[in-house]
């Protein structure tokens, strides 16, 4: 989730814009800027892969590989192709992988689901995105894409539910996006 | 804090050893501001020692606190004496109460506003402050569990704030309660125990509601079956739950009633008898497409008509005034050039309503299958009656979610994705003013009208 990464980026950063006397050159540069920027806060589209590496912070995860060419990109990264639905924290990016949830967590029995394309094959792929319970949020990664969500009221296609139901705790720590299978074709 | 609690008596007799202490140092000062502080360090190694020799020892407690407060304001008042000439001091400041907590004032000025805290990146810790948009004070805040939602009912003066813990943390037994809160002091009145199976969603304000009457509180379920559990607020406690199979939120209606948005594309509308119990439930026919285009449930009431608009700009009146709800007519929130834009309706909580008759719809440009919970970067303004757009405002910094005020020249309500409250004028949308310092990941804003 982009714009949610930029809400914590942008709370430290107004800070300091107000108390120094580089305001005004930032706003500024806002104005300057706006217009470009504005559009890539939404939803995160993944966080420019290599090419944010050659900058990468501290606080940035170090990228990931499956190893396997048939599932290509980052797990690590929003935009890694079983993501199209996800809503939450990566597991990847918090001692778990794709579709393993972190030591010490347990994995929801029950999720909604999403049809992703994978670029690699072409196929459309069922993905079971399951919540991994039991810890606080990872606070790592946080990816929101709304690609195949519907509203709250049909359920096994909503990304804003807690799906800790089922679990030993409630409480919500990160999402895998685990292959359930080819979907089927529409006709 | 030190934990033990001196007694008044020890208390008063502290006060006077530094009051001792600093008669007996009885010493003159220059008025430089490094001196001054070293007569201030000065002062209080004397209260200190004046402490130890009397044999007590009250290390950090609010009572040496309080007699090295004492201690400086009086060096302080020497030292402004002395910069001021022969002004003579006026009589001491008194003593202060302790403990001492702020009421507020009831009741609420249409001015005050509740900013939604999810803590995302700590879902077990969130919260909910009350700020005065008018003056941008910070009046005080209700501190809650996960997936927390928020009502409240005027005529009773309070809030309820529905949670979910475990008793320990993370881990142990799963507590769903609904805590009822006094507006006069944000302090916990009552708590009432609900089944574990409270809808735990991110942040949508239908998860729960107050029926017009404000008789009941409304709590939906999702366990993942459905329900509504119906709260008696006279007796605090559950009245019934009804089984609202397949069908999901609250919205109440004008009368002691609800409707549900279902999964099959119906209306569910549910009434209350007196106990509580549904005495009706009735279901509509299937009137909303889902697959092609779905209401999206981030809805807003004006005079007992619940707009809904749908991900790709149309909106849904559902009249819920009347003996049982009707599905109005849809209406484009664009034109066919602003359609050709993908201008489409956005934000986490993107309508606001007022019951003068506007609608304000938070808008993004170039929209895409999936852009229905971006930001807004435009606040588009509606006469929801004439079905015609009156205004569109560019915010300073684009939406989360939008809110108005119940004043008669309302006030547009943005929480922006800064994490701040922007207030706006909601009719000509001049930017007015900013509050922030409102959590880790402020998602919602509700009025107090």
């Amino acid at each position: 989730m982009k714009w949610l990464d930029k809400l914590t980026e942008r709370n430290v950063r107004s800070m300091a814009q107000r108390s120094s006397r580089r305001s005004f050159i930032a706003t500024l540069g806002a104005v300057v800027a706006g217009a470009g920027s504005l559009p890539l806060l939404p939803v995160a589209r993944g966080s420019a892969g290599a090419a944010a590496d050659a900058g990468a912070s501290v606080d940035d995860v170090p990228a990931q590989s499956t190893g396997n060419p048939q599932d290509p990109g980052d797990p690590s990264d929003c935009s890694y192709w079983r993501y199209c639905g996800i809503d939450g924290y990566l597991c990847a990016c918090c001692g778990g992988t794709q579709n393993a949830c972190p030591p010490g967590t347990e994995m929801s029995p029950i999720t909604w689901i999403g049809t992703c394309r994978n670029p690699a094959d072409g196929n459309n792929y069922v993905i079971s995105y399951n919540d991994c319970c039991g810890k606080s949020s990872c606070g790592r990664c946080l990816c929101n894409r709304n690609e195949d969500d519907k509203p709250v009221y049909r359920p096994q296609a909503n990304n804003d539910i807690n799906w800790c139901m089922g679990t030993q705790s409630t409480a919500y720590h990160c999402s895998t996006a685990v292959i359930l299978g080819l979907a089927l074709d529409d006709d | 804090m030190n934990g033990s609690k001196p007694r008044q008596c020890a208390r008063t007799s502290s006060i006077k050893q530094v009051e001792t202490a600093q008669r007996l140092a009885g010493r003159s000062f220059g008025v430089s501001g490094v001196l001054f502080w070293g007569k201030l360090r000065a002062s209080i190694k004397q209260v200190e020692t004046a402490q130890r020799l009397a044999g007590r020892s009250f290390g950090v407690s609010g009572v040496l606190f309080r007699g090295k407060l004492r201690a400086s304001i009086r060096w302080l008042a020497v030292l402004l004496a002395g910069l001021g000439g022969a002004a003579p001091l006026q009589a001491e400041l008194p003593p202060e109460p302790i403990p001492n907590v702020q009421r507020i004032e009831t009741p609420y000025p249409a001015s005050y506003a509740v900013v939604h805290d999810f803590a995302f990146g700590s879902l077990i810790d969130s919260s909910f402050s009350l700020v005065d948009t008018e003056t941008r004070r910070f009046i005080g805040m209700l501190s809650a569990g996960q997936f927390a939602t928020v009502n409240y009912a005027l005529g009773r003066q309070e809030f309820y704030v529905g949670e979910t813990i475990h008793s320990r943390g993370t881990r142990g037994e799963r507590q769903d309660v609904v805590a009822v809160y006094d507006f006069a002091n944000l302090a916990l009145v009552a708590e009432i125990d609900l089944p574990p199976r409270r809808a735990n969603t991110v942040i949508n304000k239908a998860n729960s509601g107050v029926t017009a009457d404000e008789r009941f509180l409304l709590v939906w379920n999702q366990n993942p079956g459905t329900s509504v559990t119906v709260i008696d607020l006279d007796r605090r406690e559950i009245a019934s739950e009804v089984p609202t199979p397949g069908c999901a939120l609250v919205y109440p209606d004008d009368d002691r009633g609800f409707i549900m948005l279902c999964g099959n594309g119906a209306l569910l509308s549910v009434k209350l008898d007196e106990a509580g119990q549904a005495a009706s439930v009735e279901s509509s026919d299937p009137f909303n497409n889902i697959d092609a285009d779905p209401l999206s449930e981030k809805a807003s009431k004006i005079n007992g008509v619940w707009h809904f608009v749908t991900y790709q700009g149309k909106v849904q009146p559902v009249d819920a005034s009347g003996d049982e709800p009707v599905v109005g007519a849809r209406w484009w929130l664009t034109d066919a050039d602003q359609r050709a834009q993908n201008w489409r309706p956005a934000g986490w909580h993107g309508t606001a309503g007022h019951n003068s008759g506007l609608l304000w719809v938070g808008m993004t440009p170039a929209g895409y299958p999936g852009s229905h919970k971006d930001p807004a970067p435009e606040i588009w303004l509606f006469d929801a009656e004439a079905k015609s757009r009156l205004d569109s405002f560019t915010l300073r910094v684009p939406a989360l979610s939008i809110g108005a005020s119940g004043h008669d020249e309302p006030r547009l309500l943005v929480v922006n994705i800064e994490g701040q409250l922007d207030i706006y004028d909601g009719k000509s949308g001049a930017y007015l003013r900013t509050i922030g310092a409102l959590g880790e990941t402020p998602y919602m804003v509700h009025s107090l009208p």
